[in-house]
């Protein structure tokens, strides 16, 4: 199991987390104009890294904030947590492909 | 305001005030139910609302608790951290219309600041937990380090209880005395789910008056 640190409660393990998929994805301007493919990608289409990787998360059964996660993908460990709407901290970006 | 003569608390039918028992014996958990209590749900970004900690503390007689995991009260009124700007206030007040006067007074306090103070009271039933293997067991239920060294008096944390999300843990001191709220409609799973802890960790549990 995954200890997560939330950054408002301190660590804590993965069952009391939902998971929110990719972070960072830029909500297109006019969704109006696009095209059900371009739609879809935005909807459905993440990176899916092998490693580093930029994700939400909500601590659904402790304060039910979400926050963001830095998180290798392949090892698990977790390289950095940071609060919605900060930017992104520096770390060291692993690839395995 | 709810009537008297209607009002149960959620453990009632499991009759507990005839198997209290006057002191723990053997057994190595304390099992009590903690009967009515006005229980607020304070929301307010102290950060953005100039003068509302003050408000609060004028109104209440205590301030905020603001680091995480934690309480704060005083004379049977306390506020327990939930989350950044989130605060769970709790009255041992068991008159029928605790919850409604007890609201109209913080709502009052807080004042001219934006901010939601609910009513939660009939919401959540407190189970209190206490006997030298009260870690132990509720080390069964939850997936939190309950170490003394971790979980420390004063410290609150919600967490999974069994297959029950979002229970509020409140250890009041070291002995241990824990409370428990819990959903109203899950209080009789979490009483029984304890009960079968401390058959797993070997131990007996005893009624205690709350």
């Amino acid at each position: 199991m995954l200890l997560i640190p939330c950054p408002y409660c301190g660590a804590r393990a993965e069952n009391e987390f939902g998971y929110g998929g990719e972070a960072h994805k830029v909500r297109p301007e006019t969704p109006e104009n696009l095209s059900d493919g371009q739609w879809a990608d935005y909807v459905f289409m993440q990176k899916n890294t092998k490693g580093t990787y930029h994700e939400r998360w909500v601590h659904s059964q402790g304060c039910r904030r979400w926050f963001n996660v830095i998180r290798d993908t392949l090892t698990n460990e977790i390289q950095a947590v940071y609060e919605m709407g900060e930017t992104p901290p520096e770390v060291d970006t692993k690839t395995y492909l | 305001m709810v009537e008297v003569n209607y009002r149960q608390v959620p453990l009632a039918h499991l009759g507990l005030a005839s198997k209290i028992e006057d002191s723990l014996g053997d057994a190595g958990v304390g099992m009590s139910d903690r009967g009515f209590r006005a229980i607020l749900n304070l929301r307010v970004d102290l950060a953005k609302q100039a003068g509302a900690r003050e408000s609060f503390e004028k109104a209440m007689g205590f301030t905020l608790p603001e680091t995480p995991n934690t309480a704060n009260g005083k004379d049977g009124t306390e506020a327990l951290w939930l989350g950044p700007n989130e605060w769970q206030v709790v009255v041992d007040d068991n008159a029928p219309d605790a919850g409604t006067r007890w609201l109209q007074t913080v709502r009052q306090g807080m004042r001219g600041h934006f901010c939601a103070v609910v009513d939660v009271s009939n919401a959540q039933a407190i189970i209190g937990m206490t006997g030298p293997m009260a870690r132990e067991v509720l080390e069964r239920a939850v997936p939190l380090d309950m170490h003394p060294g971790a979980f420390k008096p004063g410290e609150v944390k919600q967490t999974v209880f069994g297959r029950h999300c979002g229970v509020i843990m409140h250890l009041r001191d070291e002995s241990p005395v824990f409370d428990l709220y819990v959903r109203r409609s899950f209080a009789e799973y979490v009483w029984s789910y304890t009960r079968d802890c401390a058959r797993g960790a070997q131990t007996d549990t005893a009624v205690l008056a709350g």
